[in-house]
């Protein structure tokens, strides 16, 4: 055979072949055409998925600073914080708390106190390596070296500060400028509340203790008791005599717990708010047998995706990590219906008027969104009921058990249970049983079946509904009032849409995603707070 | 009966029905097409599915009289589909030597005296195309069945056109002799 000969013969061949794909693949374009035309589907992704996202950076970097706070940071204020506390008992030479009188006689006392006096820096930084063991020598160096910055600058402000009061004091000053060895004797709380009297020593220190959240200033005198000189202000007596009391515990958040807050068993009342836009509905249509031969479509490949959205509101108990909810949704339902193909003929016309005429119909679908009326004799078409989805709207109470798996800012939550959906609102077509009075009738139906607007009040539909559920919802931590959550959740009808008696019986499925905001009602403690007192 | 305009207006607006009836009038013969760049059923229906998602998407861009017949401009995404699917899920070399390609001792018959020859003649050919090497099997379709000439597959493929001229005798020898029939060069 000659080249072109078999090059044209397979060409023709190859460009006349025809095979008919399987079902699976239209029904797998259609499953994904229908995600991607969901334009506002794909933003509210992305919304959602960024908020998650972001909530959760913020909430880890907020815990991580919480936890961990950097050893500077914490040393710095601790360091400001006292030094502050000696500023303003210089300045406003508030020395009247002389509590420390049986300090100043204790020799005990003075030995301890002369420990961290003889090294001020050494105190303060040992206090950070104690903290801190695992800190490099290096960041010790940097540490000591902010530590003596900051003290020195609040040195010197001291002095300025004490300077100028003293300028401003002169009077007082140069009236008593030295203290006479009669002086000497006296008891200190007997002393003038002047700033002289008190710094004018280098046996004279301050001591700033920090007890909690209550901060004494207390005077004492170390060493020899002796008073030798007294002088206005000395920067290098000033800055000795800054002593941090780091003995006490870091100041720890109190707050009055409740019951439900310290005790896991019983967290209490939390209340769901959630919203899911698109469910994923599968409805199974079945036919009576008498109509059964009007379809086709056996594997429905002419179906259409069903969906459904849903909101509302739940409150739930939470004890010891089961929970028990209940509350209200609204849910609506969206039929997807098939579309018959149709053919007119040429219209018959009388009087200039031409009535089209229905030649043939082929129905895909077990339930058709369009229905002709047409004239049983000549076919001609009389009226054309069009309408793509039934609606039906219910207002729904599920009932759900679940348990919740905690791992600190996120949880995840397997719950189970049933519903029950009252139909509050229709739209629609439905066909009904009986005879039709007046011609036409419809083309597809039996002559004893036609086709309604359907409501709410329509005797084919079912009131009341049941349905099983389950769902998982992956919950992150907002704050100790707020979770934010999502959830993928099926749900099972166990009641048919439609009553036995009608044509069609109508079982669905869904499944879906939703978003939703948990609110607790009594607080939970921060996670700081839960790490420390074990909750 | 729906016309091809409204056929293409309806998928621009995204109408259902009109995806429905393009997928409908076009899905065998273009799985046909898709099927001789693969080596089954199966892979061609995953390039298929590909490429109608493509199709779907474009068909706003596609203006009947610049792009010609919408059946062309269907066939061409359904080509580069394929072969793009081939190239990113199977790393396929399109220049592969077939001398250990191993021929069948009975040749698939190309000529039958049966009622339904011409079916058969295309699930011979078919059966001998999927039979070749992807490169031999690509540059004999580009060049025999679409038309393209040796510049053009070099281009698509990224070949040298000597090595598509190569490829294509080759092609054409072994898929002869798959077919029983007599090769006279």
């Amino acid at each position: 055979m000659e080249i072109n000969d078999f090059d044209k013969l397979v060409k023709e061949q190859m460009s006349k072949m025809e095979v008919v794909p399987s079902k699976d693949i239209k029904k797998a374009l259609v499953f994904k055409m229908f995600f991607n035309n969901l334009f506002l589907f794909h933003k509210v992704k992305l919304v959602a998925a960024l908020f998650l996202i972001s909530s959760g950076v913020y909430l880890g970097v907020t815990y991580s600073d919480n936890e961990a706070p950097s050893f500077s940071e914490g040393k710095n204020e601790l360091v400001t914080e006292e030094v502050d506390v000696n500023k303003s008992a210089v300045q406003n030479n508030n020395l009247a708390d002389y509590s420390g009188k049986d300090e100043i006689n204790s020799e005990g006392n003075l030995q301890q106190e002369i420990a961290p006096k003889q090294n001020v820096y050494k105190g303060i930084i040992k206090e950070g390596a104690a903290k801190r063991e695992s800190s490099s020598q290096s960041s010790k160096e940097n540490e000591r070296k902010e530590v003596r910055n900051l003290i020195n600058t609040t040195t010197k402000k001291l002095i300025i500060s004490n300077q100028k009061e003293a300028t401003s004091s002169k009077g007082d000053v140069n009236v008593t400028p030295l203290v006479t060895e009669e002086q000497i004797g006296k008891d200190v709380s007997e002393r003038p509340n002047s700033k002289s009297d008190i710094v004018g020593s280098n046996q004279l220190k301050t001591t700033a203790s920090n007890s909690g959240n209550n901060i004494s200033i207390e005077p004492k005198i170390s060493a020899n008791k002796s008073i030798q000189k007294f002088a206005i202000i000395d920067p290098v007596l000033i800055e000795t005599e800054i002593v941090l009391n780091n003995s006490f515990p870091s100041p720890i958040f109190i707050q009055p717990l409740d019951a439900y807050v310290s005790d896991p068993k019983k967290r209490g009342f939390t209340i769901d708010a959630y919203y899911s836009m698109l469910n994923k509905v599968d409805i199974d249509n079945t036919l009576d047998d008498e109509l059964s031969a009007y379809h086709w479509d056996f594997y429905k490949e002419y179906g259409y995706v069903k969906t459904e959205s849903r909101g509302g509101v739940n409150i739930n108990y939470n004890w010891n990590n089961f929970k028990i909810g209940s509350g209200i949704q609204l849910s609506t339902l969206r039929d997807y219906k098939s579309i018959y193909k149709y053919y007119f003929m040429e219209g018959s016309s009388v009087g200039g008027i031409i009535t089209p005429t229905v030649s043939s119909a082929v129905v895909y679908g077990e339930d058709t969104a369009q229905v002709f009326y047409a004239d049983p004799l000549n076919n001609e078409l009389h009226e054309e009921i069009e309408n793509e989805y039934n609606t039906y709207t219910y207002l729904k109470v599920p009932f759900t058990l679940g348990y919740e798996f905690d791992f600190k800012y996120l949880s995840l939550e397997l719950n189970g249970g049933f519903e029950y959906g009252h139909l509050i609102n229709s739209t629609g077509v439905e066909v009904k049983s009986g005879s039709v009075v007046n011609d036409p009738v419809p083309v597809y139906f039996y002559s004893d079946k036609y086709i309604a607007m359907m409501s709410r009040k329509s005797e084919n539909l079912n009131k009341h509904q049941f349905a099983i559920l389950a769902n998982a919802t992956l919950r992150i931590r907002l704050s100790p009032s707020f979770d934010l959550y999502s959830s993928v959740n099926y749900t099972q009808s166990k009641t048919g849409i439609y009553k036995d008696n009608y044509f069609m019986q109508k079982m669905h499925k869904n499944y879906g995603a939703k978003i939703g905001v948990t609110y607790y009602l009594n607080n939970r403690l921060t996670l700081n707070e839960t790490m420390r007192t074990g909750f | 009966m729906i016309t091809e305009e409204e056929l293409i207006e309806g998928c621009k607006k995204g109408k259902r029905w009109a995806q429905s009836e393009l997928y409908k009038r076009y899905s065998a013969s273009m799985l046909a097409v898709s099927m001789r760049y693969c080596r089954n059923v199966s892979e061609a229906e995953d390039a298929l599915q590909e490429a109608f998602i493509r199709i779907f998407k474009y068909v706003k861009n596609f203006k009947g009289r610049h792009d010609g017949s919408l059946s062309a401009w269907i066939k061409t995404i359904v080509v580069n589909t394929t072969l793009s699917h081939n190239r990113n899920n199977k790393k396929h070399h399109y220049t592969e030597d077939v001398d250990d390609l191993h021929v069948s001792a009975d040749p698939v018959p190309l000529f039958d005296d049966e009622v339904d020859v011409s079916r058969r003649k295309q699930e011979a050919i078919m059966k001998a195309m999927q039979k070749l090497p992807i490169g031999y099997r690509t540059v004999f379709n580009l060049y025999v069945v679409e038309g393209y000439t040796h510049k053009e597959i070099a281009e698509i493929l990224g070949i040298s056109e000597n090595t598509s001229k190569s490829q294509l005798s080759k092609a054409r020898k072994y898929l002869k002799k798959l077919l029983g029939v007599e090769d006279d060069l």
